[in-house]
Formats: structure tokens, sequence, C-alpha cells
């Protein structure tokens, strides 16, 4: 009898991890892409007000990081639904893997995906400073041109969580039936909750409204997992 | 400790039945030919194998245990088919280098010298090769991981003639130098007989043989003779398949339920033929008494 | 590849692959290519020469075994008997010939011929191929 291989899933999960990492990289140019597109060509700035009282009229724009965090958060959504697309997931059936396995893989990449694209949201956003004082030539107050590590925490968090949920939502369509519908529940549940309170959950501190969103973004980890673990698939 | 061992194997999609009550054994490294018509059955057996889909009911156990999202049976288990497929980013080239990444008995060099003889270029992507040459490459890669148990579905599909040939000997070499149990479905029995060690017969959602090639061969034997001298002898076994002409009846019959000699029947005038396996099994799952001529009559 | 393939022996597709294969082993043997207390192929060897499974070539080896015209020898494999020649050769004598005499005596019967008729026709075979 052949000896058989031994192999753990630390190891392949490692592996897949490495080259879907490496093999998946279109995603982060696409929102290289956006973040330009969106960022600085269309975008127009915060807001602008005129004032006027003793013929003296400031104008003032305000400049923020939200068009940055909306489109890298729509981005992640997008790019984890697309990992969970039959494409994709046969691909892993082609070297040793386990649904477990592709699963946990795909969480890592989009983990480390959300890193660079809070890198990518930062220079973006500093690459608009520069057009501003380069092309449009106006001069700043600045408030904060130095981004503190709690909104970096914040984009972080936010990026993942769409992230996870766009995991979550992909992986449970492809399940077995039974989980499928108690999922989408769930979610239009969080999500209509999410939106009632939406304003007092803002007034929480940076911090706070970061661990939340970590923490779900681990709930709906584990919930793919969980859902993988039981998802069938074939390659017709 | 069987290699894989199917008990009572059902799986079903909806309502339709795809496989029923399966039970079957392959106890060491062989060559296994799986036989069947179209929508009989092969791919959903194969597919519960590889650990891909679960059975609705009844139990697989692939080296001793449940190949359903196993990666210990996934590190062991390669299957392919005309649907592998890699990332758009790889060159032919990269796909060695992924599959010797993950695959520990990955043989480079045989697939560096395969693929140069199949004429491939490495620079190519998989989904810009023709249908031979995909072929080709995917059982190349097939081949060369050296899995304990290589699940090979219709590999030849697409591939021309000689090279056809060519790759069932890289088949038979690869199998003597790395022995592993290696199960082959096609629609081409003929081609791939000489190689084969076993073949299991199924038919609409069950196995209906599972034989040493030989022993199969042997299950039903071709007698020909005048129609008179026969009728007795027909009367008395079981008939799968029946022509008379011009007063001389040609039969197949079940060689098992034959008891006279093969002198006494050329005494009578009637002569004995073997069959191929490909008929064999066609007269094993062929509906009773149906015929195409039937449809022109 | 290509190099050890030429040997490649067409089998026909009704008669079982490892009597064919016994067939050829005893052909060999009667043609003097496999000598007595040589070794004979292996079943890998066979399956290689053949494109056939060695499970397949090795039936063929245990039929001649059975027969003793090959003997086995503790781990070294399976060599030709002393007198597998001879013996051989006396099976297919008696073989061959009890068959085509019993077709020759059939199809004589049908064709209404007496049975001196075909003794006088036999000899007449036998002076004229001399």
């Amino acid at each position: 009898m052949q000896s058989l291989t031994n192999i753990s899933l630390k190891t392949i999960v490692k592996k897949q991890v490495k080259w879907k990492a490496k093999l998946y990289i279109s995603a982060l140019s696409s929102l290289v892409i956006l973040q330009i597109i969106f960022g600085i060509l269309l975008s127009s700035s915060g807001s602008t007000s005129g004032y006027g009282r003793g013929n003296l009229s400031v104008q003032f724009s305000i400049y923020s990081l939200d068009m940055f965090l909306i489109v890298s958060a729509f981005w992640a959504f997008i790019v984890a639904i697309l990992f969970t697309t039959k494409a994709y997931r046969i691909d892993d059936l082609s070297v040793i893997s386990s649904r477990t396995s592709s699963a946990i893989a795909n969480i890592f990449v989009m983990i480390i995906y959300s890193f660079i694209a809070v890198v990518i949201m930062i220079s973006t956003f500093y690459l608009k400073v520069l057009e501003i004082l380069l092309v449009e030539k106006q001069s700043f107050i600045i408030e904060n041109l130095f981004i503190s590590p709690s909104i970096l925490l914040l984009c972080f968090s936010s990026i993942c969580l769409f992230g996870a949920i766009g995991l979550l939502l992909g992986t449970s369509f492809k399940g077995p039936t039974l989980i499928k519908v108690p999922i989408i529940v769930l979610l239009l549940i969080f999500i209509s909750l999410v939106s009632i309170n939406l304003n007092s959950l803002m007034m929480l501190p940076d911090l706070i409204i970061s661990v939340i969103y970590l923490f779900v973004s681990v709930l709906c980890f584990c919930l793919t997992i969980w859902i993988a673990d039981k998802s069938e698939v074939s390659r017709k | 400790m069987n290699i894989i061992q199917c008990e009572d194997l059902s799986k079903s999609f909806g309502r339709r039945n795809a496989l029923q009550h399966v039970t079957c054994a392959i106890d060491a490294e062989k060559i296994i030919g799986i036989i069947g018509r179209n929508g009989a059955g092969k791919s959903t057996i194969l597919n519960i194998i590889a650990g891909y889909i679960k059975p609705t009911s009844g139990s697989c156990k692939v080296f001793n245990e449940n190949p359903f999202n196993n990666i210990q049976t996934a590190a062991n288990m390669i299957f392919i088919d005309d649907r592998l497929s890699f990332s758009d980013y790889l060159s032919l080239e990269d796909i060695l280098k992924f599959g010797a990444d993950f695959y520990p008995n990955w043989q480079s060099e045989l697939a560096y010298r395969m693929l140069d003889y199949a004429g491939l270029d490495l620079t190519a992507k998989h989904q810009q090769l023709s249908k031979g040459q995909l072929a080709t490459f995917n059982l190349v890669y097939g081949l060369v991981s050296r899995c304990a148990l290589t699940i090979l579905d219709e590999p030849m599909n697409g591939m021309d003639e000689a090279i056809r040939t060519d790759f069932y000997r890289a088949i038979l070499k690869e199998y003597l130098a790395f022995p592993r149990t290696i199960l082959i479905t096609s629609h081409h029995l003929q081609e791939m007989e000489s190689i084969l060690e076993e073949i299991l017969l199924i038919d609409k959602g069950s196995i209906i043989a599972h034989a040493p090639l030989d022993e199969f061969k042997e299950q039903l034997i071709s007698l020909s003779g005048p129609s008179d001298a026969l009728a007795d002898l027909l009367s008395e076994t079981e008939v799968y398949a029946q022509t008379i002409v011009a007063g001389m009846t040609s039969a197949i019959v079940d060689t098992s339920k034959l008891f006279v000699s093969e002198d006494l029947l050329r005494s009578k005038g009637i002569t004995l033929s073997h069959l191929t396996a490909s008929e064999v099994c066609k007269y094993l799952t062929s509906k009773e008494g149906s015929d195409i001529d039937a449809i022109f009559d | 590849m290509k190099g050890g393939f030429s040997m490649h022996v067409h089998l026909d597709s009704t008669t079982p692959i490892y009597i064919q294969i016994a067939e050829w082993l005893q052909h060999e043997i009667i043609a003097d290519r496999l000598q007595a207390d040589e070794k004979v192929y292996s079943q890998y060897q066979l399956a290689e020469l053949f494109n056939i499974n060695p499970a397949t070539a090795g039936k063929g080896l245990t039929i001649l075994l059975d027969e003793q015209l090959l003997y086995k020898k503790r781990g070294l494999g399976m060599f030709v008997a002393t007198d597998a020649k001879e013996r051989i050769l006396t099976k297919r004598r008696n073989e061959i010939l009890t068959k085509m005499a019993q077709e020759l005596v059939l199809e004589a019967k049908r064709l209404l011929v007496s049975d001196e008729e075909l003794l006088v026709l036999i000899r007449k075979t036998q002076e004229g191929l001399k």
C-alpha cells in the first residue's frame, strides 16, 4: 500500500492565501482606479459656502475621507461576493483544498486586502490634497492632515465589515438551502436595525465603533466558515 | 483497509435519483474503468468519492475516512475532467509551479517532458488551449501529481487518435512507475481495455457489474448456428439478444447458465465466439428487446 | 517514450488477453527465444511490452506456472522449466491435431464422405507433400 500524505489544514491555508493574494491582485488595481475616479476626479468638495457681510465673502470647502471610505467599503463588498462565485470556487478544486480551507483563505485575503485598501485610501486622499494645493492653488486650513490611528482603525474595520458581510452573503447563497434563508433574513434584520440606530451609532467614539465593526466581522467570518463546511461543490 | 468503500450509497438531486443503493469496494492500487451511458451516475459517484458532494443516504469511505470536505482525503486525491480550471493570470508553466507547490509527489521534470512531447507552449494560458491540448495538459497535471487516488473523467475527450494512444501508454507507464488507484471513465472502452484491471459498469444509478476485466468479458458469449439446433438450447438459458436470419440464429447468452461443452456445440454446427468488453457492456445495459432497427421497421 | 514501444504486438480483442500472453510465451519457448532455466519476463515487463495491465500479464504467467512450464525461485522471479519446450510441443501436437482431426471428420460426414475415402485422401495428401 502506498503511504498516504498527511497535510495539516494550516499548511494548506497558508499556501492558498499566498497564491490567492497574488492571483486576485486585479481586485486591488480596480480599487485604485475607483478611488481615482470617485475620490479625485469626480468628487467636488464637501461643501462650499459663501457668506457675505460688509462686502466680505468667504468661500470654503470641506474635504473629508468619507467618499474614499464609501468607495472602499462598496468595493470590499463586491470583491467579497466575487470571491464566492463559481469560477473562483472551482479554481480551488484544482489543488489540495477543502471548502473549509478555501473559506479561511478567502477570509485572510479579505483582511489583507482591507489593510491594503486603507493604504490606498490614504494615498489617494493625500493625492487629492496635493492636487488641491498644486492644481487649484488653494490654501488650506488644515484641521487634520495627519490622520489619527483611531480613524485608520475605523476605516479598516468598516472595509473589513463590508467584506465580511459580502463573504457571508456569497457563501450562504451557495450553501444548503436550510441555511440560505435564515442567513438572508438575519442580514436584513441586521441592516434594518443598523439604519434605524444609525444616528445614535454615529455618536459613539470612533474606537468603540471600530470594535463593534470588528466584532461583527469576526462573527460573519465564523458563520462563513461554518456554512462553507457544509456546502457541496461541483464543476458542472 | 479498502481504498474506497461505498455502502448502500444513494444520491438524489431533487426528484432525480442519480444513485440508488450502491455498494462497492475498491481494495488496492488498480486501474479501474468506470463505464456507463450518459446519466448513468458515473459523475455522481465520482463526485462523492472526491468529497465534492454528500450522499443523500448511505456511506462512502475513502482511505477509511469520510471524504466530504476532508483535507486529508484531498491531499491524496486528484479529480481531472474537462472543467479543470485555473486563474486567468497563470500560464501553463505557472500552473505547473502551482501544482508543484501543493502536491508532495509532484514530478516537475516529467511534466515538462510530457508537455514538450505533446508540443504544448508553456507560455500559453489555460483558457487559450484547444480542446485536445486542454485534455492533454489536464491529464499530464493529473498524472504528475502522483496522488494515491487519481480520478480521470473522460480524460481523452478531444484528443486526436494518435495522441490518445500515446497517453493511454503514458497512464500505464506512470502506473508501473508509481502504483496508485486510477479510476478512468470513458465512452471508448475498446481503446483503453488493455490497460484496465477491473471494470465497474453503472447503469441507471446502480452497479450492474464489478469484476476483473477477463471475468467480465467472459460473462456473455455469442452462439450462432442453425435455428433448429439452437432452439432447444436457448429455451434453457438466459438470452440477452437474438437475431434470426435465413434459418440461422445468432444469440448472446449468459455463460454461467450454459451447461454444454464446446465440442458438443460444434458437433451440432453451433459456433462459439467471445465478445469484446464493449459488446458485453452494451448487452448488459440495453433495455429488454430494444433495438435501433425497430425504429426503422 | 517511443523507444521501448517497438516490440508492441497486436492483440485481438475477443480472446482473453491473459490467454494470448500465455500463448505468446509458449511460442517464445518453442522458438528458443526463451531458453530452459532462463528467467522469464516479469509481469511488469510484459505489461510494458504489450501495453497491458500488469495484473493481466500476471494471469498469463500464472497459467504457465500452474502447468509447470514455469517455476518460481524465491525472491528472484519466474524461470522457464527445464523440459518446458518438449512439453509444450507435445501438448500442442495433441491439442491442435486433435481439434483439426475432429473438424476434418465432422466436415467429411457433412459432405457424405465415408471413413475409408477419408483415409485414402489423407494418404494421398501425405504422399503429395513428401
